[in-house]
C-alpha cells in the first residue's frame, strides 16, 4: 500500500516539476521575445547606456578618490596602486567656507558644515511638506470657495512663474529681516505653491471622505480628526516626499549662496572646492573623495527609501 | 418651524466651525505666499523699475523718466554681444530640451511596459536626482579635463577650451537627462487600462504603434502642461552655467538667467533697477506666448473626446 503511495507522490512530484519547467520555459520564451522587436532593442540599449555611463562614473570616481595624486595623474583608469583612504582625511580636514563677520571673516569647517547641512535640511525639508500637506488637506476636504483662489495661485506660478525676481527678492528679503536669518527664512517656507500641493491634492482626493464623516457622527473635532484619522492615512506620502525634500535641501547651495551666507552648507563647500587652486584640496582625487563624502548621505537614503521611492511614486501623486 | 431654525443654527455653527479650521490652516501660508511669492515677484518688481539706485545714500529713488531703465535695457540687448551671446544660448539650451523629450518619452514607456531591466533602470535612472549635483558636475568636469585628453590626447579639456565650453555643457544636460520625466510619464503610462492596449493589439498595433496611438494621446494632458510651463523656462534655463564656472562664467556659456543671475549677485543693489525692468520685459514676452502656446495646444492636440486613445487611432485608421 505505502508502496504504491510512493509511486502515487513520485508521479505527482514529477508532474508538477513538468509543469514548473514548463512554465518556466514559457517565462523565458515569453521574456525573450519581448526583444525580437528592434524597437526595444533599440530602447534597451538606449538606457543601457545611459544606465551604465552612470553606473562607471561613479565607479571611476570612486577609484579616482582612493588614487595618490601621481598615481591618478599617471594612470587615470586603473586601479588604486594602493588604497589612498588619506584622501579622504584630507579631504575632512580642507572641506571649509569662509565667510565674512564682524571682525572679518571666519572659516566653517567641516563638522560645523555637517551641523548646517542636517539642521537645514531637516528643518526645510519638514516646514513646506507639513505646510504644502495641510493646505492641500484643507482644500480638498473642506468646500469653500477659497479653494480656487489657491489652486489658481498655484497653478499662475508654475504656468507664469515671476522671472528674475532675485534682485527684489533679495530686497525684501533685506527689509523684512529673513536675509541670513535661518529662523526667519524657515517662516519665510511656510509655503503651498509648487508641484507638491498638486501632489497633496490627489493624495488627499483619494483618501475617502467617509473616514471623516463617520468621524463626525461619532464626534469627533476637525483637529482630531485630522490627526489621528487622516494624517496616519497619508504617512507613506508623507515619509516619501520628505526624503524628497530631504535630499533636495541636501544638496542646495544655491539658497546658503543667496539667501543665508553666514550658514554655509557640505554642497556650498563643495561648490567653492571646485574653484581652490594650488593647494592640497585643488587635486582632483581629494576634490572627488570629498564629493563622495557629501553623497554618503543621500546614497544612504536613497538606498534605505529605493523601493518605498520608485514603487510609489507616480505622476498623479503618490500611492497613500 | 423651530426645529428648522435650530437645524439651520446648528448648521450654521458647524459652518462655523469649518471656517475656523480651514483658515487657521490656510491663513498664514496664504499671506506669506501674497507677501514673499505673489508681491516681489509680480509688483514690486514694478516699483523697482521704475526706480534708481543712488550711491550716496545707498537707496532707491524714483525718478522722473520712468521708463528709464527698461529704455536702458533695449540699448543693452540691442548693442551688448554678451546678452546677444545669452540670448543664442538660451535658444539652443531651451531647443535641446525639445529633442530630449521623445528620448524621455520613449524611456517612461520602456519602464512602464515593465520590458527587460525595468527595476534596474529605474533605480539607475533615478540616480542624478538623488545624488548632489556637485558630484556629478566634478566627475564630469575631471573626467572631460584629465581622463578624456589622456584618451583622446587633446591638447586642452573640453571645458577649458572657449570654443567647446559650451557643447561640453550641452553634453553634460543630455547626460543628466537620461531620466528625466521618467516618473512622470512612467506613471501616467502605467494607468492605461490592459483592456485599451489588448483591444488595440488585436487591431494589429505592434509596439511602435502602441506608444503612437494609445501612449502619446494618454500622455498629452501631461506633457502639455510641461510645455506651457516650460515656455517660462526659457528665460530661466542654464546647462549648469554656475555650477562648473562659478559666476565668474564667459559669455560663451552664459544664457539670460545665468546673465540676470550673475548680475544681481555681482552687483548687488545697483542693478536691481535694471534687472527688474528686464524681468518685467521677459515677463511680457512670456505671457502671450505662453496662451498662445496652450491655445494652440488646446486647439490642435487630440481633443478631450479624440483623446480616447483608442477612438483616436480608430479615426485614424478609418481615415487612412
Amino acid at each position: 500500500m505505502s508502496k504504491v503511495l510512493n509511486n502515487e507522490n513520485f508521479t505527482k512530484n514529477n508532474e508538477n516539476k513538468d509543469l514548473l519547467k514548463s512554465v518556466r520555459a514559457r517565462t523565458v520564451k515569453k521574456y525573450f521575445a519581448q526583444f525580437k522587436s528592434p524597437f526595444v532593442i533599440l530602447l534597451c540599449v538606449w538606457i543601457a547606456v545611459g544606465c551604465i555611463s552612470y553606473l562607471l562614473a561613479l565607479y571611476w570616481g570612486l577609484m579616482s578618490s582612493l588614487k595618490e595624486v601621481l598615481n591618478y595623474m599617471e594612470d587615470l583608469f586603473g586601479f588604486p596602486r594602493r588604497l589612498a583612504w588619506e584622501n579622504y582625511a584630507t579631504a575632512f580636514e580642507n572641506l571649509f567656507v569662509s565667510i565674512p563677520t564682524d571682525d572679518g571673516r571666519r572659516r566653517v569647517v567641516f563638522l560645523e558644515l555637517l551641523y548646517n547641512s542636517v539642521l537645514f535640511s531637516v528643518v526645510a525639508s519638514t516646514v513646506p511638506v507639513v505646510s504644502q500637506m495641510l493646505v492641500a488637506y484643507a482644500a480638498t476636504k473642506y468646500n469653500f470657495a477659497f479653494n480656487k483662489v489657491l489652486h489658481f495661485s498655484v497653478v499662475m506660478v508654475i504656468v507664469v512663474p515671476p522671472i528674475g525676481s532675485l534682485g527684489t527678492t533679495l530686497q525684501l528679503y533685506r527689509l523684512l529681516r529673513i536675509y541670513d536669518n535661518f529662523f526667519m527664512l524657515m517662516v519665510a517656507r511656510i509655503s503651498f505653491a509648487g508641484s507638491g500641493f498638486l501632489v497633496w491634492s490627489g493624495v488627499w482626493r483619494g483618501i475617502s471622505s467617509e473616514y471623516m464623516d463617520a468621524a463626525k457622527i461619532d464626534g469627533a473635532g476637525h483637529f482630531r480628526i485630522l490627526t489621528t484619522i487622516m494624517l496616519p492615512l497619508a504617512r507613506v506620502t508623507f515619509t516619501i516626499m520628505w526624503v524628497l525634500c530631504f535630499i533636495t535641501n541636501w544638496n542646495s547651495y544655491s539658497m546658503q549662496y543667496t539667501l543665508l551666507p553666514s550658514m554655509p552648507n557640505l554642497s556650498l563647500a563643495l561648490w567653492s572646492f571646485q574653484f581652490d587652486v594650488g593647494n592640497a584640496i585643488s587635486w582632483p582625487p581629494i576634490q572627488i573623495a570629498a564629493a563622495m563624502v557629501v553623497s554618503l548621505p543621500c546614497l544612504i537614503l536613497y538606498i534605505s527609501f529605493q523601493e518605498l521611492l520608485v514603487g510609489n511614486l507616480t505622476s498623479g501623486g503618490l500611492k497613500g | 418651524m423651530s426645529t428648522n431654525l435650530r437645524r439651520s443654527k446648528k448648521i450654521s455653527r458647524a459652518r462655523i466651525g469649518e471656517g475656523v479650521f480651514y483658515f487657521s490652516i490656510v491663513g498664514v501660508p496664504f499671506f506669506l505666499f501674497l507677501l514673499l511669492t505673489v508681491f516681489p515677484g509680480y509688483f514690486y518688481i514694478f516699483i523697482f523699475a521704475i526706480q534708481k539706485y543712488d550711491p550716496y545714500s545707498a537707496s532707491y529713488v524714483f525718478q522722473s523718466d520712468i521708463l528709464y531703465n527698461f529704455r536702458a535695457f533695449i540699448a543693452e540687448i540691442a548693442s551688448n554681444p554678451n546678452w546677444q551671446q545669452a540670448t543664442l544660448n538660451s535658444f539652443i539650451v531651451y531647443g535641446l530640451s525639445w529633442l530630449l523629450m521623445p528620448m524621455q518619452l520613449f524611456t517612461a514607456f520602456y519602464i512602464s511596459k515593465k520590458m527587460p531591466g525595468t527595476k534596474f533602470y529605474k533605480v539607475i535612472l533615478m540616480l542624478p536626482g538623488m545624488l548632489p549635483g556637485m558630484i556629478w558636475v566634478l566627475l564630469y568636469k575631471n573626467f572631460a579635463e584629465f581622463a578624456l585628453v589622456d584618451l583622446l590626447n587633446l591638447p586642452y579639456g573640453p571645458l577649458s577650451n572657449v570654443d567647446q565650453q559650451f557643447g561640453a555643457l550641452l553634453i553634460y544636460v543630455v547626460w543628466m537627462a537620461w531620466g528625466g520625466g521618467m516618473l512622470l510619464y512612467s506613471g501616467v503610462l502605467s494607468g492605461v487600462s490592459p483592456e485599451l492596449i489588448d483591444a488595440g493589439r488585436s487591431d494589429g498595433l505592434n509596439l511602435l504603434g502602441e506608444f503612437w496611438y494609445i501612449a502619446l494621446p494618454q500622455l498629452y494632458p501631461v506633457w502639455i502642461v510641461d510645455v506651457i510651463a516650460g515656455v517660462a523656462g526659457f528665460f530661466s534655463a542654464s546647462p549648469g552655467t554656475f555650477e562648473f564656472f562659478g559666476l565668474n562664467a564667459g559669455p560663451n556659456v552664459s544664457t539670460l538667467g545665468f546673465l540676470m543671475f550673475s548680475r544681481v549677485m555681482n552687483g548687488g543693489p545697483k542693478n536691481y533697477g535694471f534687472d527688474a525692468a528686464a524681468s518685467i520685459c521677459f515677463s511680457l514676452i512670456v505671457m502671450p506666448i505662453t496662451l498662445f502656446v496652450k491655445w494652440v495646444l488646446e486647439r490642435y492636440g487630440p481633443s478631450e473626446d479624440t483623446r480616447e486613445p483608442i477612438h483616436w487611432f480608430w479615426q485614424r485608421r478609418r481615415n487612412r
